[in-house]
Formats: structure tokens, sequence, C-alpha cells
């Protein structure tokens, strides 16, 4: 009777979600994470057992957008960003509110994912808010950018994220890499666009966004009002190669476990209970008889 | 001899050194001896006044040519010419042009008649304060004929010229013989007109020589020395006459002396005062410079009316020189913003416009996007861009571009946005 009921729950329960971790050893681990800061990732195991591993091996990290609570999933490189006032700090497990304020402190680099596959990675000195967070993959994202600088990826064709700054607004849109600096101080902005669909605009209310061309760097001054295009130089392109390649370890997308063979499992559990129940019963069945 | 009241007339009758003594008498003295008488002796010489006399004159003298008026043939005595005394009155008009002047000094009198016309010159001769005596002459003042002959130093063989001369002067009409080659033969006969129309002569030196001949009879004769060569042709020529700044102009010129070969060529492409070039003249397979044949290509910094311009010169000296007339205008820019754009919301478009400066280049492409009247797109490069419309709905981009003379051309385009095509 046990068994038959171990068996209906291992068919019909749901398949378990969780976060996703891919060390560069080819080992793949579902668990909870908790932390990813000081070179060390804290998770749960599948098991809810506390683990923690260098981050050097781990080579890719997917978090659960199932597992998500609100529209954005925050994790910090370094550092805790902080609100406006400076008294807030956003932790790695908390919900990402998106009607605060944050201030990225001198050291602190903040992920934010959006569940339209936009990645933003606001670098040390930035402040920013999200005006508006997509709940689905085809919402965009608007994030003003009060000041610093955040790289904008797109993880999927039809991600946009619009960052909007005293100066205009900078645009990524799809599969791209767009870079957006605001200098507060003559209300200018700067996009490079490292790849895909970048774009650049006035406002919200233009028709369109004039494309950003890979590799190359447009400014606009709320002054001027007039797009200023140059190649981005050199070492700024290759600056962001590494940043690049680290965002491309961190995703947010659904996880879902791997089939566990629950079937086979419990044949064989069952078999195997089975068989020890015949063994069992034949053995006093013969013990018995003796 | 007759006295009267202290006053002695007395007329004498011939020519003669008088000694007169002279006693006076009373009645209350006719009883004194003779030599008690008071007395006085003194001599006196009586001669014929002659009239003046003249060396005869011409009956013409022509201006300028001075005449001499000599009273030799006057017999005064030569006591008598210390106190003679004469002047004269050159043109009678009955004005004394002269003074009294002393007679020993001027009975040669030499004057000169500028202007013509019949004279009666007047001279009066005076002996102190006796009787004047005066000569008159009439004679005819005349100016000589004076022959002038005008038409170019140089002819073409052939060529109909007009031999001009009348600018020669003289008394009354005037009568012109003309020889054109100096061959001794009257090539032409003109009663009035003084102007002969004559080909000119084969190539080569001649002397020409007009004789004039006026009223009087008097004759002048004027030579005039020439050449007759034929002239160097030229031609100067553009390919265009009217062009922009940055069009490159062809000047051609050709020219041709059948005679003489070229010794100078100046070129002006521009007509500018200080734009002269000398050029030197190439020879031709034989050696020979009397054939040109070159060109130059040449473009203009700023719009204008040029006189392109060159001359040469003939060994001979002379010189042919033509000019043409070129325009030159500074074009405006020329631009398109491209046809109506079909776009997809989210999904870029590329706007190719395409402009063009005639004379120059464009150095500025501007963009508006928004339709706001600002262009905030500026490029110096090209006005290529790619656009992606968030919105749906009809726009229209505005295209303008500034060329590097700092002309503008502005250009539009249509772009409606749907979601799906």
């Amino acid at each position: 009777m046990v068994a038959i009921v171990v068996l209906l729950v291992c068919l019909f329960t749901h398949p378990s979600h969780a976060d996703k971790m891919i060390f560069k050893s080819g080992e793949t681990v579902y668990g909870k994470i908790r932390s990813e800061r000081d070179s060390v990732v804290r998770y749960l195991d599948r098991y809810d057992r506390p683990r923690q591993i260098s981050a050097g091996e781990v080579d890719t990290i997917l978090y659960d957008i199932n597992k998500l609570r609100g529209d954005a999933k925050a994790a910090f490189r370094k550092g805790q960003p902080t609100d406006r006032t400076g008294k807030f700090r956003l932790r790695n497990r908390d919900d990402f509110d998106i009607k605060a304020d944050y201030r990225t402190d001198s050291l602190s680099e903040l992920d934010v994912h959006f569940r339209n596959g936009i990645h933003a990675r606001f670098t040390p000195g930035a402040h920013f808010r999200v005006l508006k967070a997509p709940s689905s993959d085809r919402d965009p994202v608007v994030i003003r950018l009060d000041s610093g600088q955040v790289l904008i990826w797109g993880r999927q064709e039809k991600a946009l994220a619009q960052i909007k700054t005293n100066a205009g607004v900078g645009v990524a849109r799809g599969y791209s890499s767009l870079v957006v600096t605001t200098a507060p101080k003559d209300s200018s902005m700067r996009t490079v666009c490292l790849q895909g669909l970048c774009g650049i605009q006035q406002s919200l209310a233009s028709p369109g966004e004039l494309v950003v061309e890979t590799g190359r760097l447009v400014r606009l001054s709320a002054s001027r009002g007039v797009f200023e295009s140059g190649p981005a130089p050199p070492e700024e392109m290759q600056g962001w190669e590494p940043v690049m390649a680290d965002m491309e370890r961190y995703r947010l997308e659904e996880i879902e476990y791997p089939p566990v063979n629950y079937w086979a499992k419990a044949v064989t559990g069952f078999g195997f209970m089975l068989f020890f129940y015949g063994s069992t019963l034949g053995v006093l069945g013969y013990v018995n008889n003796i | 001899m007759r006295i009267e009241r202290n006053i002695l007339q007395w007329t004498p009758q011939k020519e003669g050194r008088f000694s007169i003594s002279l006693r006076a008498n009373a009645e209350t003295w006719a009883d004194l001896p003779d030599s008690l008488w008071p007395s006085q002796d003194f001599f006196l010489r009586t001669f014929r006044m002659p009239d003046a006399q003249i060396v005869p004159l011409p009956g013409k003298v022509t201006t300028g040519t001075p005449v001499t008026f000599d009273l030799g043939p006057s017999k005064y005595p030569s006591w008598a010419w210390s106190d003679l005394r004469v002047r004269y009155d050159f043109d009678g008009d009955e004005n004394w042009d002269t003074p009294f002047l002393p007679f020993s000094g001027t009975r040669v009198h030499t004057h000169r008649y500028e202007l013509p016309g019949t004279m009666t010159p007047r001279i009066l001769v005076k002996y102190r304060n006796s009787e004047e005596r005066s000569v008159s002459v009439r004679f005819l003042v005349n100016i000589p004929p004076r022959a002038v002959l005008n038409f170019p130093d140089t002819l073409e063989p052939g060529s109909e010229i007009v031999w001009d001369a009348t600018e020669s002067k003289g008394n009354g009409p005037l009568r012109y013989r003309l020889d054109i080659d100096g061959n001794g033969t009257w090539d032409a006969l003109d009663s009035v007109a003084g102007k002969f129309k004559l080909a000119a002569p084969p190539a080569g030196k001649y002397t020409a020589i007009l004789e004039v001949r006026d009223a009087t009879g008097s004759t002048h004769r004027a030579e005039k020395r020439y050449v007759s060569n034929a002239a160097p042709g030229l031609r100067i020529k553009s390919n265009l006459q009217k062009t922009n700044l940055v069009t490159p102009v062809t000047v051609q010129i050709r020219a041709f002396d059948s005679e003489d070969d070229f010794t100078h060529l100046r070129y002006n492409l521009s007509g500018l005062e200080n734009a002269w070039q000398e050029e030197a003249i190439p020879a031709d397979s034989t050696g020979r410079k009397n054939r040109l044949e070159m060109e130059w290509v040449q473009t203009f910094d700023k719009p204008g009316h040029y006189v392109p311009q060159a001359c040469v010169t003939s060994a001979d000296g002379r010189i042919a020189c033509a000019k043409t007339k070129l325009e030159i205008y500074d074009a405006p820019p020329v631009c398109s913003a491209g046809p109506a754009i079909r776009a997809t919301l989210g999904q870029p478009v590329e706007l190719k416009p395409t402009a063009e400066d005639p004379d120059g280049k464009i150095v500025k492409w501007e963009w508006d996007l928004n339709g706001d009247g600002e262009f905030e797109f500026i490029s110096a490069d090209s006005g290529n861009l790619r656009y992606t419309f968030a919105h749906l709905g009809e726009f229209k981009l505005t295209l303008r571009v500034t060329s590097s003379d700092g002309r503008t051309a502005t250009s539009q385009t249509q772009v409606e946005v749907k979601k799906k095509w």
C-alpha cells in the first residue's frame, strides 16, 4: 500500500523548479542561490542543505524565473547598493522594489534581471530608478538613469529596454548590448553599442530612435539636442569585453529540473519492494514450515 | 626870300650847301654903314626828299616764310640817315606794329607771317620833323600745301585698304595723287575726296607716295613706308560658355601666320588684369613656329564672368588678339531624402539620402528626425543612418545638406510605420 502511494506521488507531483548552476567541471547543480559575493557562491542544494563553492568554479548561474517574487531579480556582484538615503540596503535574496531609487556606491555593482530578458548591470556610482518593469517578455523596461553608467544586455528577441536620462533615451532592442552613461552636470548622455540593435532618441515621445551602430559612440546633450556620432574608443570597447563575458554567466530564465527518471526508480523500488516482500514471505513461510 | 615879322621863309630850289647871312636893319639905322648892322651867318643844307623805296617783294609768300623789307633803294643822303626814323605796319591794318625805329638799324627788316591772307604792309620814313614818306606794297601770304597720308603700317596683302589723305592741308581745294607701291606710277587720282580704296599690294615692303596740289599750284609730297604682310590669325574658344565652379574648362587657341613665325604668345585665362602669362612657342615638325594649337584646362574658384584671351605676336611685329566669354556660376547643392518609406515597428530602416554640389562638396548632412524643425542629426560624412520607429503612424523626415560654399538644400521623405506589412 505504501509503495503504491509513493508511486502515485512520484507520478503526479509537479516537477520542482530552482536556480541552476553549471560548474566548469560540467556538473550541473540545482538549488537556491543565497549569495554570490566575495568570490564564493553560497546556495541551498535541492535537499535544502547549505553549500558553497568558489565562484571561479562556476561557469553559469541561471536564476529560476518561476521562483521570482516581483518583476525583477536583483543580484549584486560587488558590495550592496543603497537607496538615495543610504540606509536601505538591498540583499541578494531581497525582492527588488521598483518604486525606490537605488544608488550604487563606489564599489558595488548591481545586476537586475527583468522578465523580458533584459539584464542591466549598474556600475559603481550609478543612481537609477526602474520606472517600468515588464511583467511579461513583451513589455519594455524603462529605467531612469540619473547618473552613472549601466550596461544593458538583451537576451531575447523581443527584449526592449529604454534608459531615460536628462539628455535623452538610450534604447536596446532584442539581442543587444548597450552602455548608457549620463552626466547630470551638463545634462548629457553617451551611448556605446557593443552589439545588436541599439538606439538613442531625444525623448520617449520621439517617433523612434537613431540606431547606434556597433562600435559607435553617440553623444546627446540636452542643451544642443544634436546627436554627435563617432567611433567608440577602442580601449573602452576592449574594457567592456570581460564585463560582457561575466554577464553571460548570469541569466534569468525558466529552470526545470531535468527528468529524474522517477518512473524507473519507482518501478525498480516497487520491484525491490515486491521482491523483498516476496522473499520475506517465502523466508517466513519456510521458517514456519521448518 | 621873304621876311615877315622876323620870320624868314625860303624855299630852296636846289640841293646844296648854303651859307646864309642875316642882317638886321632899321630905318633909323639907314645911315649906318653896313658893317655896323647886326648880322648873323649860318649854313644850311638842302636836299630833295625822295620817296621811300623798298626792294620789290614776291607776289606771294607762304606762311612762316620770313619776308624781308629792304629800304635800301631809298636815296636818302648818307648824312641824313642818323636822323631818319622808320616804322612798320606789316599787315596794313592801320595800326603801326613798331614804333619809330632808327633807320640805320632797321633799313632791312624781316617779318614772318603766320596767318594767310592778302597783306598790304606800310612803311613810314621820317626825317626829323619834316615830311613823312611812306611806301606800301601788296602781296599774298599763302599756306603751303602739306600732304598727310594715313593708313596702317602693316597691310594684309590683297585686302582693301582706305588710303586716307584727308588730313592734308593747303589753300583751296586740294588734288591728290597716290602711288601706293612707290613704283613711279600713280595708282589713283582724286580731286576732292582724299580717300582712296585700293587693294594692298602683295607681301613686301613699300613706300606709298602722296602728292597734294593746292589751288595755287603748290604741291607737296608725303611718303610713308609700310609692310604688306599677312596678319596672324588667332582664334580662342572654350568648350563651355557657362559652367560651375568645379567643372574644368578647356580653353583652346589656334593661331596661324602664313608668312611669319610667332615670337610671343601671351594668354590670360581669367581676363583679370594681372593674370597674363607668357608661353613658349613650340616649333612644328618643320621647325617653324607659325602655327599654334594649344589648350589649357582651368577651374575657377569664384563665380563671375571671365574673358579668356590670348595674343600672339608675329616676327613682323604684328599682334593678333582674341577673346571669348565664360560665365562661372555657383551652383546650389541638390539633395534627395529618398523615396517614401514603409517601416515596421521596432525594426530599423535605412535612410540613404543623396546629395551633390556640382561645384563643391557637401560638408554637412542634417536630419530632422522628429519633425520639430530642429536638425538633431548632423554629420560631415554622409546622411546615411538607420532609424528604428517606436510608434505607429506617419512621420516626415527632413534632410538638409550644406555645401562647402555655405548653400543649403532640403528634402523630405514620408515614413509610414505599421506593425506588419
